[in-house]
This record gives structure tokens, C-alpha cells and sequence, in this order.
């Protein structure tokens, strides 16, 4: 008698309720530090006069702005913070589904980590 | 732009998504037109903040929803590669189509939203108990239900019919800046067979992936204004809070009628701005 083909499911299911667990303290401290960080730009700017602009200063030119600590600077990492961290809990959840041996998320992951990789490359080409 | 009119446009966008969050829409929808309307505002950077205050409020209220189990975690990955590629694609779209085209479109998606809105059928608390059905992928989910006391299980169906709405969802939300919840919650509950409060928390933690995506775009293009952006957050994500909390307070079929004539004042006002009779 041959065997039915079994359903695709993940090795471990104690561990799905981690990963939520994890990806809601990620949702949490990216959101707290990115606004922290805007917080922080708009006090420093106030205390320096040093107005915030219009514009976000560009990729390649943000670290010496931190390292001046300029208060435009500090308001635009604090907004990439942000922007960033929905990346970071897709990176810790294809770790996850990597270390469950749970194939189909782990490709399912790394094609969000494509897509979202692409926005940044194609938006500078 | 002064700082009193950042003050106002917080106080616009804690409106927006205090009416947003009551209506099950989103800030995104009446911020967007009104900061490009009465204050000014460019098309592409209103929806660049309106997108960042969308990633705000996701994880500002997502995180509650996943410990709650109404976050289908697995369910919201599947569908987030359709949706955040159709951002990807809005975005790019948006930053190279002309204004009064953009503009145009805005208003007839708002007219959409609004025809959507005046014909909706009420969304299903809870869907009938399939969990017996194949499950292939593993997503089918449960929460503990506090108003019913007890378990919800389901499974959800017809995973096909997904991938082209969750894409055009996201096309949506990265060339308009208006999330996609408004298309994937009733996808989700009335195709799908999604309980109404999974596909709320599902889609509520969908729509931040979703926006990041056309946000970056916006970002590297240069079109966010860091100033419009924080007021749009601070405001968006304050407003949202309070929505949560009056939404039960107010009868949504009263509500619903009366920014059904509100969407389409606006779709109307984007139009002539568009064409230029008005500025």
C-alpha cells in the first residue's frame, strides 16, 4: 500500500507562536526607536536653531550627517528606522523557517527580502 | 511651510486617521487628497508620508494583534509577496507618471472606494468551522475570541484568488499612499473565509510590509518632506488610537453615508485641481 503524500507543515508548531511573539517585540522596539529618533531631531534642532529642511539628505551623505549630529540627520534615520523595520522581522522570520526546515516560508521570506531589496536598488537606478 | 501649518497638518492626519480607523480604511484615503488640496502639498510627497505613516501605524498596532493570535503570521507572508511587488510597482509607476495624471487616477480610485463604501454588505464575524478542509501550506489559524468566549479555528479558502487582489491592493497602496485594507479585508473574509477579526489583524499587520516597499522608493527618489512626514505620523498613528476607541461609540451606517459624499467631493476637487481649474 503506498503511502498518501503528507501536507506540507512545519516541524515544530511551538515555534510559530515564538516567531509571533518575536516579530511583535521587533514591530515594537522599531517603532519606539524610530520615533524616539524624530523626537530626538526635533528637540536638537529646536536647542541648536537649526531647522529641519524639506528634503531627507541623501543615502550616501547620511553618516557624516550623524556623525556631526545633525538634527536633520537624526530625523531621517529615525524615519529609515522605520522604513526598515518590516525587513527586519522578514529576515528573522526566514531565520526561523530556515532552522524549522520549512522550505516553502523560507523562499516565501527570501522573495519578500528581493522585492524589498529591489525598491531600494531600482528607486536609485 | 511654518510651523503652524505643521501643527495643522498633525491635526488633519489625527483626523484623518481617527475617521480612517472608524471606517475600516485607513488614514491614507482622506490625508492623501487634503494635504495635496488645502495645504499644497505635491502629490508624490503627500503619498511618501502618508505611506511612512502607514509603516508607523502597523507597527504600532500590530504587535498587540500577533500575541492576540488575530495575525495570521503565515497567511500574511503568502500574500505580502503578490501585494508588496504590486507596491513595488505602484511606486515606480507613481514617481514617473505626470501630476495631473496621477491626480486624475487618485480620483477615480477615490470614487471607487466611495461606490465600495455606499454598496458594502455587512463582513462576517466569523467564518463557519472548516478546519477539516486540506491544508496544504499550514495557515490555517486560531484566537481566543473574548465577545464569543471561546476558540475560533479556520482555514483559509481559495488561495488563488488572493494573489491578483493582494497585488492590485498593493499597486493601490504604493502609488496612492491609501494601505490596502479597504481590498484585502473583505478579500479575506468574504472569498477566504477569514474571520472578520483575523482579517482585520491580518491585514492591519500586511499593510506596513506593503507601504515600506513604495515608501523606499519615494525615499531614494527624494520626494519625503521629513517635516510633513513626522506630522503625518504623529497624527496618524495618535488619531488611529483614538478610532479604535470611539468606533464602537458611533453608528458606522450614519457615519458611512456622510464620507461617502466627503470622498467624492474630493475625487471631484482632485479632478479640477488636475485640469487646473482649480490651485
Amino acid at each position: 500500500m503506498s503511502a498518501e503524500p503528507q501536507p506540507h507543515r512545519p516541524r515544530s508548531g511551538p515555534g510559530i507562536g515564538a516567531l509571533d511573539r518575536r516579530v511583535a517585540n521587533i514591530l515594537r522596539v522599531g517603532f519606539v526607536t524610530a520615533l524616539s529618533l524624530m523626537l530626538a531631531g526635533v528637540v536638537l534642532s529646536v536647542l541648536r536653531d537649526q531647522p529641519i529642511g524639506d528634503s531627507v539628505v541623501e543615502l550616501g551623505d547620511l553618516p557624516g550627517e550623524l556623525r556631526r549630529f545633525n538634527p536633520q540627520g537624526i530625523v531621517d534615520l529615525g524615519i529609515l528606522a522605520l522604513l526598515a523595520t518590516p525587513l527586519t522581522y522578514v529576515l528573522v522570520a526566514l531565520g526561523t523557517y530556515i532552522r524549522q526546515r520549512d522550505w516553502v516560508f523560507a523562499a516565501i521570506c527570501c522573495a519578500l527580502v528581493a522585492i524589498l531589496t529591489c525598491s531600494v536598488v531600482l528607486a536609485l537606478l | 511651510m511654518s510651523g503652524a501649518e505643521l501643527i495643522a497638518v498633525a491635526f488633519v492626519a489625527a483626523s484623518a486617521g481617527t475617521l480612517g480607523t472608524m471606517l475600516g480604511l485607513g488614514g491614507g484615503v482622506f490625508l492623501v487628497p487634503i494635504l495635496t488640496l488645502a495645504f499644497g502639498i505635491d502629490l508624490k510627497v503627500a503619498v511618501a508620508a502618508s505611506a511612512i505613516a502607514i509603516v508607523a501605524n502597523s507597527c504600532a498596532g500590530s504587535g498587540v494583534y500577533l500575541i492576540r493570535r488575530f495575525t495570521n503570521l503565515r497567511l500574511a507572508l503568502l500574500m505580502l509577496v503578490s501585494s508588496t511587488l504590486g507596491a513595488l510597482v505602484g511606486g515606480l509607476l507613481a514617481v514617473s507618471l505626470p501630476e495631473p495624471v496621477l491626480k486624475g487616477t487618485f480620483a477615480l480610485v477615490l470614487l471607487s472606494v466611495a461606490y465600495a463604501m455606499a454598496r458594502r454588505k455587512p463582513l462576517r464575524q466569523q467564518s463557519v468551522d472548516d478546519t477539516q478542509q486540506p491544508d496544504p501550506l499550514a495557515i490555517s489559524g486560531h484566537y481566543y475570541d473574548p465577545a464569543l468566549d471561546r476558540f475560533v479555528r479556520y482555514t483559509p479558502r481559495r488561495l488563488r484568488i488572493a494573489i491578483p487582489t493582494s497585488t492590485t491592493a498593493g499597486l493601490a497602496s504604493g502609488m496612492f499612499g491609501i494601505g490596502g485594507g479597504p481590498i484585502i479585508v473583505p478579500l479575506m473574509n468574504i472569498l477566504m473565509g477569514v474571520p472578520l477579526k483575523a482579517a482585520a489583524g491580518t491585514s492591519a499587520f500586511m499593510v506596513g510590509l506593503t507601504a515600506s516597499a513604495s515608501a523606499m522608493v519615494y525615499y531614494t527618489r527624494g520626494y519625503v518632506d521629513p517635516r510633513v512626514t513626522m506630522a503625518a505620523v504623529f497624527g496618524i498613528v495618535g488619531g488611529a488610537h483614538l478610532g479604535t476607541r470611539v468606533a464602537s461609540r458611533i453608528r458606522p451606517a450614519m457615519l458611512g453615508h456622510i464620507f461617502v459624499i466627503v470622498l467624492v467631493v474630493l475625487a471631484i476637487s482632485m479632478v479640477l485641481d488636475a485640469v487646473g481649474v482649480i490651485s
